[in-house]
């Protein structure tokens, strides 16, 4: 254990072997949860993600926790007595593909590692004190592509009044209790609503689209 | 500066909310995804568990290159203070020898707050040998002469 240079000087925070060592005790659901939610999260970045796949992103939060677990000021520092391991894994790569549509869209610039720029924060969230960008600027048809896909969703969820309502408030940005409130939606109709559209995206992804 | 059109910020709020929902999810809920979608667990474990691997080993890896960097640089500069002779007698005698040789070495190391050379601390000598060192302006192995 390490004491964390962030913010909080009574924070502890793991160390190389401790992060290594956690690898191995994740579960199968672990994993499968890791996977959807970095797949999700680089679909989403569509041309921004620059080719880069699930296992980019997942590496991206190891390498940056490693960093983090060197008890200098750069990388994330995973408090592996309060957060659970796949918990950090998945607030630093909510983290880093924000970060990585930031840098995107600033334009190219010098490429660095992801964690050299990072701030540790809680739960993996990060903040940057420089930004940067690849020259990669990814695929032209993805443009089209999102608006199939947009277009594919209405269409399959046309009969599922729930589910359509979903797609629409996420598309405008509204989060989980604003649907709750303003769509009369419980929160378990509008979670069994994700858990299909998610199905759809998956089976959706394994057709090539 | 390039920028995601209206469809792509769509598809991405979408696809963060999706993200979001399995985070959010309970466990019986992702092993249920996974069944649905006739995901083999294992294999797939294997497959991310190794992803994760792999990323450790190659960071690890590029640490070690860094520390072996910084290892060489220690030893250069160790080296380089080796070169110097032992004693600040002889350090301060070696910097004499070789300003009254090449008098016109005196301009790069003796500065108006350095007018007096007996007034030169050990380390001012020590710090001037060093640059002058670093310039190729001291004889090899000046410690053995």
């Amino acid at each position: 254990m390490k004491k964390s240079a962030g913010r909080n000087v009574q924070e502890t925070c793991a160390t190389t072997s401790e992060v290594m060592a956690a690898i191995e005790s994740l579960s199968a659901e672990d994993f499968h949860r890791l996977k959807r939610a970095a797949g999700f999260r680089i679909r989403g970045l569509g041309r921004a993600a620059q080719l880069r796949e699930y296992g980019d992103l997942l590496g991206e939060a190891l390498a940056s926790t490693l960093e983090g677990a060197e008890g200098g000021a750069k990388g994330r520092k995973w408090a592996n007595q309060r957060v659970p391991f796949v918990k950090h894994l998945l607030g630093a790569m909510r983290s880093i593909a924000s970060h990585w549509k930031d840098t995107w869209e600033r334009g190219p610039e010098c490429e660095m590692p992801d964690w050299l720029m990072a701030k540790d924060g809680d739960d993996g969230e990060t903040a940057y004190a420089t930004d940067q960008a690849a020259d990669v600027r990814g695929s032209p048809g993805e443009q089209y592509s999102a608006q199939e896909l947009l277009e594919e969703l209405d269409k399959h969820f046309a009969e599922d009044e729930d589910a359509r309502l979903v797609i629409l408030a996420k598309v405008e940005g509204l989060t989980v209790p604003e649907m709750v409130t303003s769509l009369q939606l419980s929160e378990k109709k509008v979670n069994a609503a994700y858990q299909r559209i998610r199905y759809f995206i998956e089976m959706k992804g394994r057709k090539g689209a | 500066m390039p920028k995601l059109d209206k469809h792509e910020e769509e598809l991405m709020r979408l696809m963060s909310g999706l993200a979001d929902s399995v985070e959010e999810a309970p466990a019986s809920e992702i092993l249920e995804d996974a069944e649905r979608a006739g995901v083999s667990l294992l294999d797939e474990a294997e497959e991310v568990r190794n992803v994760l691997r792999s990323a450790g080993r190659s960071h690890l890896q590029r640490k070690l290159r860094d520390s072996r960097a910084a290892y060489e640089t220690a030893l250069a500069e160790i080296q380089r203070e080796a070169d110097l002779p032992g004693s600040a007698e002889e350090r301060r005698q070696l910097l004499e020898g070789v300003l009254r040789d090449r008098p016109q070495y005196q301009e790069i190391v003796m500065t108006a707050q350095h007018r007096e050379f007996r007034a030169l601390s050990d380390d001012d000598v020590t710090s001037f040998l060093r640059q002058l060192k670093i310039l190729g302006l001291l004889p090899t192995s000046p410690a053995n002469k």
